[in-house]
């Protein structure tokens, strides 16, 4: 054996690991800009659906025929579609390791969707009365709390229950003045805080049965 | 934004691929030298000590294995040192000696059990041979082996070479734990390959040849030392000497066949290590030594006190995971497996690239090497189920074993064999 040992042996692995790390970082972003667009065609497709569903409402509201169950059956599934899309959009937006900004504008899209739907749906009740099942408003705290985690856990539950609820899930300190409108005008100081069919506010952790009960007993009023 | 645990990925991942390619690059450029052949023209005597303890089912047929070494028989002194034996070693071997009427073997015996470096120290005062041996009593060297270990130290620039070290294969391969040391030791043979190559080898092992007049001179082995043979190695290393790596001829070991009694090699190996280490903190950065001081070192310091950090991240996410998912099994259990992946571009999209390319980067360079290695000892690479365990869950288990190796060490647990 012999001694070959050369300084440009270590020069040249360093080089190529950082060539290498080079590419990597290239690849990423090109999946990022992937995401981004994706994430930019989901919202375009579910803000195309609400303006659709509102359009279809002024119809109704225009001439007077009002399509309880049709609007309900609709209602639900552009909550469903919106719940879809923001499992999506954090996903991505916690791999993403730049555009900080672009997934910010995303989020800041997505939750005016959420408020938006979250009024249409107050709108389609005041008619409708309660055929259309139930809404509850959910601000969560982003920052590594548990509680608010469980709060999520609880309520998936509720919904795989409970076909009829619709939930709309806000980051409550996320910096948007609509998000702050509404948390000035339910109060909200604290992560996690739901809001029942928009009147019934529970601070802090509820399990999966008290919301049932809770559902059921507005359910019987 | 990136995470500080994503940071901490990459920097280990960036080390992982510079250092894989080094000793790809190493590798390539040493596979374009042949293997040296040593041409052996003198045969100086040499003295094999074996230190014995309980060794009386296996030391007459090592004894007949180093008779029967393709080396001038009288040119070879046997001394067994039998360390305070509590069975029939010391009356086996004086049967032998009396039966056989060989001439060149020698017992001695100790009044008590000094450990293994004591015994080979009491074989040292005694040695006549001009280079020493330490032979454990449970191995079997090829029949060339000794006459090359002899003809490294004559090559020509090799006058500062102190000790010569051999490639070390396994008797046992029965079980599972087994077959996965075996694939352990063809990546360590290799290793020692490559970091012979660039000299910074720094270990000798069991059937590793030494000057004698340079053992005697530098004091002998460390008596109260766990891992003796990397001390002996570190401290030649440490005064100017090389160790140097034999390519020619194996010897073969047994290793422990259960899970506890490699856990217990492997804690005492590693103690040894991290106590070597502090020892000889003086090389560790120092320009003096060369890329043994300024990489070799280093890096497995590096190593060492990543596998510590690792544990602590992992250990920190496993509890967080596990709670994240006692809370949804105890919050939203009929959720529990409704995975939502979305289409399956999302689901590719959604994967976190973050740790999948560095982690692809560096397996592909491990598998490289791993190929490497075995076509080193000349044996076929497989993928089966020992090698799938050796490379992706015992890895976690070292972790373990370095953790509760430096927990031993810190909290200064008496040092026992």
């Amino acid at each position: 054996m012999v001694r070959v040992f050369r300084k440009d042996m270590l020069v040249t692995s360093f080089l190529i690991a950082l060539f290498i790390f080079i590419l990597g970082f290239y690849l990423g972003s090109i999946i990022d800009e992937t995401r981004i667009a994706d994430s930019e065609e989901m919202i375009l497709v579910t803000q195309l659906d609400t303006d659709s569903f509102v359009t279809e409402k002024e119809f109704l509201t225009t001439f007077n025929v009002w399509d309880c169950p049709l609007l309900n059956s609709r209602m639900q599934g552009l909550g469903e579609d919106l719940r879809e899309v923001g499992e999506i959009i954090s996903k991505y937006d916690a791999r993403s390791i730049s555009n900080l900004d672009v997934y910010n504008q995303l989020k800041r899209k997505y939750f005016l969707l959420e408020l938006r739907a979250y009024t249409l749906r107050k709108q389609i009740l005041q008619t409708c009365d309660s055929e259309g099942g139930d809404v509850i408003l959910f601000f969560y705290d982003v920052t590594d709390s548990q509680e608010s985690l469980n709060q999520g856990y609880a309520l998936d539950s509720v919904v795989e229950k409970q076909e009829n609820v619709v939930i709309f899930s806000i980051d409550g300190g996320f910096d948007e003045p609509a998000i702050n409108s509404l948390k000035v005008f339910y109060n909200i100081t604290y992560e996690p805080t739901i809001i029942i069919n928009y009147e019934e506010r529970i601070e802090g952790y509820i399990s999966e049965e008290e919301i049932l009960k809770l559902l059921e007993k507005n359910a019987n009023m | 934004m990136i995470s500080t645990l994503t940071f901490y990925v990459w920097i280990l991942a960036f080390i992982s691929v510079f250092v894989s390619l080094f000793w790809v690059i190493v590798n390539s450029v040493a596979n374009q030298y042949k293997k040296s052949n040593p041409h052996v023209k003198v045969f100086p005597k040499v003295t094999v000590v074996i230190p014995t303890w309980n060794e009386e089912k296996a030391i007459v047929s090592t004894i007949k294995c180093i008779l029967g070494l393709d080396y001038p028989r009288d040119k070879i002194e046997i001394i067994i040192v039998d360390d305070k034996s509590k069975d029939n070693t010391v009356e086996v071997v004086n049967e032998f000696i009396f039966k056989t009427r060989v001439k060149n073997v020698r017992l001695i015996e100790h009044e008590k059990n000094k450990g293994k470096a004591g015994a080979v120290n009491t074989a040292l005062k005694e040695a006549r041979g001009e280079f020493f041996w330490v032979y454990d009593a449970d191995s079997y060297a090829s029949k060339e082996l000794l006459k090359n270990l002899v003809a490294r130290f004559y090559e020509k620039g090799n006058d500062d070479v102190g000790a010569v070290v051999a490639i070390t294969m396994i008797r046992n391969q029965g079980n599972l734990i087994e077959k996965m040391q075996r694939l352990e030791y063809v990546m360590t043979a290799f290793m020692r390959k490559l970091t012979g190559t660039v000299n910074t080898l720094h270990i000798t092992n069991a059937l590793s040849l030494f000057k004698t007049g340079l053992l005697k001179k530098v004091g002998g082995f460390d008596e109260g030392n766990l891992t003796e043979d990397f001390e002996i190695a570190m401290r030649l290393r440490s005064r100017g000497y090389r160790v140097v790596m034999c390519e020619k001829g194996v010897f073969y070991t047994r290793i422990p066949n259960t899970v506890k009694k490699m856990w217990m090699q492997r804690v005492r190996w590693f103690r040894g290590f991290i106590y070597n280490n502090l020892m000889y903190r003086k090389m560790i950065l120092n320009k003096q030594f060369g890329l043994l001081g300024l990489f070799q070192i280093p890096l497995e310091v590096f190593v060492l006190i990543t596998v510590f950090v690792s544990v602590v991240i992992m250990g920190i996410n496993f509890v967080k995971e596990a709670v994240n998912l006692a809370a949804r099994v105890f919050l939203a259990r009929s959720t529990l497996f409704e995975i939502s992946f979305g289409s399956t571009g999302q689901f590719f999209l959604g994967l976190n690239w973050n740790f999948i390319f560095p982690f692809v980067v560096v397996l592909v360079t491990a598998f490289y090497l791993y190929v490497q290695a075995h076509r080193y000892v000349g044996e076929k690479w497989k993928f089966y189920l020992p090698s799938l365990l050796y490379l992706f869950v015992y890895p976690f288990f070292r972790s373990m074993q370095w953790v509760h190796a430096a927990l031993l060490e810190i909290f200064g647990a008496k040092r026992k064999w």
